[in-house]
């Protein structure tokens, strides 16, 4: 007899969230949190002492072009992507690789909440570091009198990087189900596809997860579907598949 | 979920929470002290384009010294209001917001532009030019009006408070002291147009502009209009000091129609960095255009250096004429 969804949901949950902040590989997110901050203090520092001038194009770049280009550059690009890849594949894949999925396959829960578990604890735990740091990186790139304007798109930044970590999650939370190595794979596709297909002329594009990191209703839909799809896969995968490991 | 978890959980809800305090609190008083703010409380809902200059600020930057050489004629409108009114925009006029039903670039449409006027006026003067070219005096909600109507003039003046004044045909300055009263809608009812305003409105000049092409009430010829995609919005802000920095902004209807924008408008920059690639002047500023496209909504942004202008300027870097003088 096995116990609710939502109740095993919520356990799976409890117990996933404080193994994944607290354990070594937190340290891949703390980073991924910190170095924006740091980046973002270094260049305010240096604009306000008038050290120095950013300019492209022979174009002076003030502080609020420095945070549209750190969030487009560093947290769409590169941060979200690859913490959805490093997380989504590991919530699965780890336990298939250090054999512990087994204690969790005995318990009397459904095979579903496993993986909804895992991923709304990596979901807050995603959340909980990244947007803190786009915050801190607006408020010190930004000043006061300057944010009024880029409040609004600060904001739907936010959002999106929100439902981005959420798709990348659950679409390589997927492919952690199926397959037994998928990080090498995930980042082929992130850094290797994505990167290629943004360049690309033609709809390349659309068969990316970047191209829908938009704050526009096609591109929010999309992410949606595409994050309850992979979650449903996942669910799908993980229930009728068996796992065999290698002693 | 143990105590550690919880305070992480906490203090990064807290970040969050107050950068967003933070943000609002400066997205709210921004609004509250927007240079137009009480200006645009005498805009009707109906006004389909809304124009702010702060004059002052214009013609004590050293860029308008610097334009002056290249466009030594006054501009006509000054000239016309000065000689119906008495006004002298030079040194009457603070700021200045114009708003009107028409965006239309043909010179057949009747004008029903509103000017609202913040700045230093003798009331008694004006007054007493009105009438000496047939005007008359009335009261509306509590203000004096004075109209001045006959086969070739519609205009009406007020001075809604001290130091503001109205002015334009009798409708819109009856319609604008009706939106201030709260008897028809003002602009502030019309948050798309709010948010646009609110998104130019830190320039020294800008404006907000509603285009609709089916009606063809737009700024630009129709035949230029019909060549591009689908255009919303449109607005303009520039900030002058010693130089110009603008953004134009285009809200278009759809992504696809943005990105189409966004195509043609590069493809008119390549064309022009073709054209003007040879000459500084011109390729410094080319070079200072940004394009970008985010969502339905397209930006360019551009500087014109005091260095271009220096090389736009026949005679060269001021200094070797008369400066204007400096208004107080």
């Amino acid at each position: 007899m096995t116990a609710p969804l939502v109740g095993s949901t919520r356990r799976i949950f409890d117990l996933a969230l404080g193994q994944m902040l607290w354990a070594r590989r937190a340290s891949l997110l703390g980073l991924a949190a910190g170095a924006p901050i740091l980046l973002a203090l270094v260049t305010r520092l240096t604009l306000s002492g008038g050290t120095a001038v950013v300019q492209i194009n022979g174009r002076h770049i003030d502080s609020e072009a420095v945070f549209s280009t750190a969030i487009t550059l560093l947290y769409f690009r590169f941060i979200v992507p690859a913490v959805g890849v490093f997380y989504g594949t590991s919530l699965i894949a780890d336990e298939v690789e250090e054999k512990t999925i087994t204690y969790l396959f005995t318990r009397p829960i459904p095979r579903g909440a496993i993986v909804l578990g895992k991923y709304l604890a990596y979901l807050l735990c995603a959340t909980c570091v990244v947007l803190p740091s786009v915050a801190v990186v607006f408020m010190v790139m930004v000043p006061f009198h300057e944010m009024a304007p880029l409040f609004g798109s600060f904001v739907r930044n936010l959002g999106v990087l929100g439902l981005g970590l959420g798709a990348y999650g659950a679409v390589f939370l997927w492919t952690g189900a199926l397959f037994r190595r998928p990080l090498v794979g995930g980042l082929l596709f992130v850094f290797g596809w994505e990167q290629l297909a943004a360049i690309l002329p033609g709809y390349m594009g659309r068969l990316t997860i970047a191209h829908y990191l938009q704050a526009d209703t096609r591109s929010v839909a999309t992410l949606l579907g595409m994050t309850i799809a992979a979650l449903w896969l996942a669910v799908r995968t993980i229930e009728r598949r068996e796992y065999l490991l290698e002693r | 979920m143990n105590k550690r978890t919880r305070v992480f959980l906490f203090a990064a809800g807290g970040v969050l929470i107050v950068s967003l305090a933070t943000g609002l609190i400066a997205w709210a008083t921004r609004v509250s002290a927007a240079g137009a703010a009480d200006e645009l409380a005498y805009v009707p809902a109906t006004a389909l384009m809304v124009a702010y200059a702060d004059v002052r600020g214009l013609m004590n930057s050293p860029f308008h010294d610097r334009f002056r050489q290249l466009q030594r004629t006054s501009p006509a409108g000054s000239d016309d209001l000065e000689a119906r009114t008495g006004i002298r925009f030079d040194t009457d006029v603070d700021d200045l917001l114009v708003a009107s039903t028409h965006v239309d670039a043909s010179p057949q449409r009747t004008d029903d532009s509103l000017l609202i006027a913040r700045g230093r006026f003798d009331p008694a003067r004006i007054e007493g030019v009105m009438r000496s070219r047939g005007g008359q005096i009335d009261q509306y909600r509590g203000k004096r009006i004075v109209t001045l109507a006959n086969t070739t003039n519609d205009a009406a003046l007020a001075f809604a408070e001290p130091g503001l004044l109205l002015f334009g045909p009798q409708a819109s300055v009856r319609g604008a002291l009706d939106a201030k009263a709260g008897a028809s809608a003002g602009i502030g009812s019309n948050r798309e147009f709010m948010a646009l305003v609110n998104d130019v409105s830190d320039g020294t000049a800008w404006s907000v502009a509603k285009l609709d092409n089916a009606s063809g009430h737009t700024p630009l010829p129709p035949a230029l209009m019909n060549q591009l995609p689908p255009i919303n919005w449109f607005a303009a802000t520039g900030r002058v000091d010693s130089g110009l920095h603008g953004r134009l902004r285009a809200e278009a209807p759809d992504v696809q129609s943005a990105e189409s924008l966004r195509d043609v408008i590069q493809g008119f920059l390549a064309l022009a960095r073709l054209q003007g690639g040879r000459d500084p002047a011109y390729r410094s500023m080319l070079d200072s255009v940004a394009l970008t496209a985010d969502g339905t909504s397209v930006s360019l942004s551009f500087d014109v250096t005091p260095a271009a202008l220096d090389l736009l300027t026949p005679s060269g870097p001021p200094g070797r004429g008369p400066a204007a003088p400096r208004r107080p």
